[in-house]
């Protein structure tokens, strides 16, 4: 099993930071405060929709073909991330 | 299934769509021409008597002509990556659902039906409910509901695929396009 990436806190809903990093070959271990970078601020499905994006090349009609949904559906999808990655950006910059 | 019928837009494919559409008009029109139905409206099912080829053929594209007229601009308007080819599809396939009201047409059973209703107007007290009169206006009625909420339904969800529409006001630009949509092709028909 592949564990979910928390990105919200599970008691108050706030975004969640990065306060350690784990070497897996020799266990050092980095403590500090991270901004969580805005890609893995997304949800998983919103991960792999990018994700297919970049594997065909940007083409949408292709990537239509492959999740068995119709142009426009996708191109809604697509907008609507845009939408929210602009939105995260926003709020990225406000926070600093 | 609930996709098939109630948003096909989301998951077919602009190609599949047109040729179904395509597909279902034809037989449409072949059908209306048969069973005397005339759908003179967007949202118009009547039935007459010796309905010609020309007028079922004419009423057909003025309906998918008024829907694209008003659906596209606005379309365009709420999002400019809106596509011609989106509104004609759902043109051609909202009208699917006022195709099953046509078999209560076959051998004019429902103008027949109707005939007494109309006789009566000016002495609706002298009206005789028969069993195949209430059944009549049972079904016309339930059946009516029904085909025009499918109706309303399948356009909602196609122009809010082709466009991305969001938000109230949108929804409220989305009833006033069927209501003009359906004055337009009023005109046409009176016009033409």
């Amino acid at each position: 099993m592949n564990p979910k990436l928390p990105i919200h806190c599970p008691a108050c809903e706030a975004a969640l930071k990065v306060s350690q990093l784990l070497c897996d070959s020799c266990a050092t271990v980095v403590s500090g405060n991270y901004a969580m970078p805005v890609f893995l601020k997304l949800q998983a499905d919103e991960q792999d929709f990018i994700l297919k994006f970049l594997l065909s090349s940007g083409s949408l009609k292709e990537m239509a073909n492959q999740m068995n949904l119709s142009y426009p559906t996708i191109r809604n999808k697509l907008d609507d991330l845009i939408e929210k990655i602009k939105q995260l950006q926003t709020n990225e910059d406000l926070a600093f | 299934m609930k996709t098939l019928l109630f948003n096909p837009f989301k998951r077919y494919s602009e190609q599949q769509l047109l040729f179904f559409g395509l597909f279902t008009a034809i037989v449409g029109v072949v059908c209306a021409w048969l069973t005397n139905t005339h759908f003179d409206g967007v949202l118009d099912t009547h039935f007459g008597k010796d309905v010609s080829l020309k007028t079922v053929v004419l009423q057909s594209l003025i309906n998918s002509v008024s829907i694209v007229l008003v659906f596209y601009p606005l379309g365009k308007w709420i999002n400019s990556k809106t596509r011609l080819i989106d509104i004609v599809n759902i043109s051609l396939i909202v009208k699917i659902p006022a195709y099953f009201m046509m078999p209560l047409n076959i051998n004019n059973w429902a103008v027949l039906q109707s005939e007494p209703l109309l006789e009566s107007l000016s002495d609706p007290f002298n009206l005789q409910f028969t069993t195949e009169l209430i059944l009549f206006l049972a079904l016309t009625s339930i059946l009516g509901l029904v085909i025009l909420t499918w109706l309303i339904v399948l356009l909602y969800n196609g122009f809010k695929t082709a466009t991305n529409l969001k938000g109230t006001k949108h929804i409220i630009m989305f009833i006033v396009a069927i209501i003009v949509s359906e004055i337009v092709s009023k005109v046409l028909l009176m016009v033409l």
